[in-house]
């Protein structure tokens, strides 16, 4: 089973077949490194690629990161987001496009994450709601990923899913020996993803086990769950995942900041997936 | 009319939008009747939503298949005592917002009974006589 097991993960991370990410991206990672690159060379670098940028724009002004159509140019989004997020949202470009050839409705269940996360962090008074809203966006880049690497064992999965009722969590640990939060962790340090970011993503499974941001994690992991309940989008299976407890702990939530979430998710999710989702 | 995602099109909704391939050509005109075989080439050729006619935002109907959905959604649950409790909480919310909204809609019905007299005082028979054939208490 290991050596099965390892094979998987060579073949997930075959360089030559992952998704590329954007060329402006390493252009950016390397101007971001220089202690004396300015916002406005990063933007220029960047806008070279419209499609990148106007996505990038898209994305960002969005109601998910709290200013809605005010961001009217790259060097304001990265002003208001941080270079960090910036750099998150390039690489989820390549994330859109592999969930979008991967999974029907995957994308959704993940722009629903991400407002869900947003939104959660908003409520609970965290001063970084667009670090929640990536991780969230980014929770199950790596069920995309696997998809789409091994196909065959994305089949078997999906006919586990179907014919044995399991979560696709259990699913694709039967099949790989490994869930998509492994994968995560991976993708992650390949392509350098800020911690905040990598820890959402590899925890929300297991908030508690996040080392430095069980926060994120269990925001994620709500968000997740939330998202699930309101059927927005597919997330690989038809049930939620197990909350733990200990998350709402974390968060700071009881039943009536819960009831308050509910209120102010329940509203937006559809219409903002609706007009931002592509 | 209403923009939906496209996983949530439904053969039968009508098209309040023509919907175009990204090069600009079309994919389907507005006023098309939606069909399983168009809302796959729709998914194949990326389409993320299209805008249909009908009410906007039936919420309730929203909130009314999330209800009716708990159970199917928690069933790999049933043994986890904190999951249940999040189940029932989830249940009673909904169903407490449903009532609301109902609480509401029945109050605009009995606003919009009272409207006719008010706006039509110089011809207010005419609107006694048109509020009454549903409402039945206003007599
Ligand atoms: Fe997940
Ligand atoms: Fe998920």
């Amino acid at each position: 089973m290991t050596d099965l097991s390892t094979d998987f993960k060579g073949r997930i991370l075959a360089v030559e077949s992952l998704p590329a990410l954007p060329s402006t991206l390493y252009e950016v990672t390397r101007l971001m490194e220089q202690p004396d690159a300015s916002t406005e060379q990063i933007a220029k670098v960047i806008s070279y690629d419209q499609a990148l940028t106007s996505r990038v724009l898209r994305m960002v002004n969005s109601p998910i990161y709290g200013f809605p159509g005010r961001i009217s140019s790259l060097q304001h989004a990265i002003m208001l987001l941080g270079f960090n997020v910036i750099r998150s949202l390039i690489i989820s470009t390549v994330a859109f496009d592999a969930m979008n050839k991967s999974m029907r409705g995957l994308w959704e269940h993940s722009m629903g994450c991400s407002l869900c996360s947003a939104e959660i962090a908003r409520l609970i008074g965290k001063e970084n709601p667009e670090e929640f809203a990536v991780a969230g966006l980014l929770h199950d880049l790596g069920k995309a990923v696997f998809m789409l690497q091994l196909p065959d064992a994305g089949r078997e999965v999906s006919w586990l899913v179907e014919t044995k009722d399991l979560p696709f969590f259990d699913a694709e640990s039967a099949i790989l020996g490994f869930s998509h939060d492994r994968i995560n962790k991976w993708l992650g340090e390949h392509w350098n993803l800020p911690l905040i970011i990598r820890e959402g993503m590899i925890y929300h499974h297991d908030p508690m086990s996040a080392q430095f941001y069980p926060d994120v994690a269990a925001a994620v992991q709500l968000a997740d769950f939330l998202v699930r309940l309101f059927g927005c989008g597919y997330g690989g299976d038809e049930s939620v995942g197990a909350v733990d407890p200990r998350s709402l702990k974390v968060l700071g939530m009881n039943q009536k900041s819960l009831e308050k979430l509910l209120d102010s998710v329940g509203t937006q999710l559809f219409s903002v997936i609706a007009q931002y989702g592509n | 009319m209403r923009r939906i995602p496209m996983t949530q099109a439904e053969p039968g909704m009508t098209l309040a939008e023509a919907v175009n391939y990204s090069t600009g050509m079309i994919l389907a005109g507005a006023g098309v009747v939606l069909t399983e075989t168009m809302i796959d080439r729709m998914l194949k050729a990326g389409i993320g939503s299209v805008v249909i006619e009908g009410e906007s935002g039936d919420s309730d109907g929203e909130l009314q298949a999330v209800l009716e959905s708990l159970p199917n959604l928690f069933r790999h649950h049933r043994s986890n005592a904190f999951m249940m409790t999040l189940h029932n909480m989830l249940r009673s919310y909904f169903r407490m917002k449903l009532a609301e909204s109902a609480a509401a809609a029945a109050a605009r019905k009995a606003a919009q009974e009272a409207a006719p007299d008010a706006e039509g005082q110089e011809n207010g028979t005419n609107g006694a006589a048109a509020s009454s054939p549903d409402s039945g208490e206003g007599a």
